[in-house]
C-alpha cells in the first residue's frame, strides 16, 4: 500500500530532524556552559568600573562646562543612535524577535517630528529585520559575536564614540538580551552616551585627581564604554546560546511527538493491510468450496 | 579598618579587609590608609602591597573614598601564579623585540615599552 511507504517516508525524515536538533541542543548546552563562566567572571569588573564611573559624573555635574564630550548631559535629544545587538544566526526561538520587537517599540515611542533617530546593529538577523524599516541604518557590525573580545568591543566603542563626537548625536542607546539563566533573558534598553551619572543621594566631595583630572577622563571614559559594550556582547551570547538550548529541547520532543503518533498510524495502517488480505483470502476459499 | 577590593576583566581577585594598602599610582607608589580623602588615582603596573601580602597588577585605576579602595585593573596575578623562568625569557624576547622597533613607529613601540613594564612588574614582586 502507498499510505504505509509514505507513512515510513515521513517517520524517517521526523527522525533525521530529531537528530539534528538534538545535536544542536547538545553543542548549544556545552557552549552555553562556557559564555555563562565569561559572563559571571567579567561582570564584577564591569559592574565596578560603572560605579566608578557613576560616581565620578556625578561629582563633575556640578561643573559648569562638562569635562568631557562623553559626559555632555545638557544635549536636546534630537539625534538619537540605537543599537541593536542580535544573534548572526537563527535557530533560537523568539530570541532575536524579542530584540527586533522591543527596538521597533523604542523607535516608536521615541518618535518625534523634529527627532532624527538612526540604528546600528551589531549581529546579522537584527540587520535582516530592521534594514526593511524606514530608519537609516549607520552600520552593521558583523562577525562580532561569534568571538566576543574586549579589543572587538574597544573597536566599536572607539567608532561610536567618533560617531557621537563628530555626528552631534544626543544619545546613544543600546538593546540587548540580558542573560538571567539558562532559561531565561531579559531584553534591556540601556543608555550608553552620555555616560549616566550614580544614583545616589550622597552629597560628594570632589576627588583628588592623578594624574590631571582631564587625562584620566581621557582614559576612562572610552574604557568604560568599551567595558559596558563588551559586557552585553558577553551576556548576548549566552543568552542566545540559552535561547538555543530550550528552542532546540522543545523541537526534539515535539519530533518524539511526532514519531509517536506516525508510528501508531502506521501500525495501524500495516494492521488493516493484513485484515483485508486475510478477508480476501478466505472469502476466495469459501467461493471455491 | 578599609574595605580592599581587586577586579579584572577575566575575574575578581581579592574582597578583604585590611589596615592599609600600598598601590603602585601613575605619579608614584602611594599608601592608602582609612580616612583617606576622595582619589581617582591612574595605576601604573606593579606591586600591591596590604598587610603582608603582595601581588601584581597591570595597569588601571584605583578609587577610595576613605572607606573602601576599589582597585579596577586589566590583569593581576598571586606571586604563585608566576613562573620566573618564563617571564624571564619573555623579557628577553620582548627586550630584542624593542631594539628591532624603530623610534618612528610610536604605536608598537609604546605597546612594547608597555609589555617590558608589566613583565619587570611581575618579575618584581618574586
Amino acid at each position: 500500500m502507498s499510505s504505509l511507504k509514505a507513512i515510513r517516508k515521513r517517520i524517517k525524515s521526523v527522525k533525521s530532524s530529531e537528530k539534528i536538533t538534538k545535536a544542536m541542543k547538545m553543542v548549544a548546552a556545552s557552549k552555553l556552559r562556557k559564555a555563562q563562566d565569561e559572563v559571571r567572571a567579567a561582570r564584577p569588573y564591569a559592574e565596578q568600573l560603572d560605579q566608578v564611573v557613576g560616581r565620578l559624573v556625578k561629582r563633575l555635574e556640578k561643573q559648569s562646562e562638562a569635562p568631557h564630550p562623553l559626559l555632555d548631559l545638557h544635549r536636546t535629544q534630537n539625534r538619537i543612535e540605537l543599537l541593536v545587538l542580535t544573534s548572526d544566526r537563527g535557530l533560537c526561538g523568539a530570541f532575536n524577535a524579542n530584540i527586533i520587537k522591543k527596538a521597533q517599540g523604542f523607535l516608536r515611542d521615541m518618535a518625534r517630528p523634529d527627532r532624527d533617530i538612526r540604528i546600528s546593529t551589531l549581529g546579522h538577523k537584527g540587520y535582516e529585520a530592521l534594514s526593511l524599516g524606514s530608519h537609516e541604518i549607520r552600520t552593521n557590525y558583523d562577525h562580532i559575536l561569534e568571538h566576543p573580545s574586549y579589543l572587538k568591543a574597544s573597536e566599536v566603542a572607539e567608532e561610536v564614540s567618533k560617531a557621537y563626537i563628530e555626528d552631534n548625536l544626543d544619545s546613544v542607546y543600546l538593546v540587548y538580551n540580558e542573560f538571567k539563566s539558562a532559561i531565561s533573558q531579559k531584553v534591556v534598553v540601556k543608555r550608553l552616551l552620555p555616560i549616566m551619572p550614580a544614583e545616589t543621594e550622597e552629597d560628594l566631595t570632589d576627588y583628588i585627581y592623578e594624574p590631571s583630572q582631564k587625562e584620566l577622563l581621557d582614559h576612562l571614559l572610552p574604557k568604560h564604554l568599551a567595558t559596558q559594550l563588551f559586557q552585553s556582547f558577553l551576556e548576548s551570547v549566552a543568552s542566545e546560546h540559552g535561547a538555543r538550548m530550550s528552542a532546540m529541547d522543545n523541537a526534539t520532543r515535539n519530533a518524539k511527538e511526532v514519531i509517536t503518533s506516525l508510528t501508531i498510524k502506521y501500525n495501524r495502517a500495516r494492521q488493516a493491510s493484513i485484515t483485508s488480505e486475510l478477508v480476501e483470502i478466505i472469502s476466495g476459499a469459501e467461493a471455491l468450496a | 579598618m578599609i574595605e580592599l577590593e581587586i577586579v579584572t576583566p577575566t575575574r575578581p581577585l581579592l574582597k578583604t579587609l585590611c589596615k592599609s594598602v600600598t598601590l603602585p599610582g601613575s605619579d608614584g607608589e602611594f599608601q592608602v590608609l582609612p580616612g583617606h580623602v576622595p582619589m581617582l588615582v591612574g595605576l601604573k603596573p606593579g606591586t600591591v602591597q596590604y598587610e603582608d601580602k603582595k601581588l601584581v597588577i597591570a595597569a588601571g585605576y584605583a578609587e577610595t573614598d576613605g572607606k573602601r579602595v576599589a582597585v579596577i585593573c586589566e590583569g593581576a596575578a598571586w606571586p604563585h601564579e608566576i613562573d620566573l623562568a618564563s617571564e624571564k625569557t619573555l623579557l628577553e624576547q620582548l627586550e630584542a623585540k624593542l631594539l628591532q622597533t624603530t623610534a618612528e613607529d610610536e604605536k608598537n613601540l609604546k605597546a612594547v615599552e608597555a609589555q617590558i613594564e608589566s613583565v619587570t612588574a611581575r618579575i618584581s614582586v618574586l
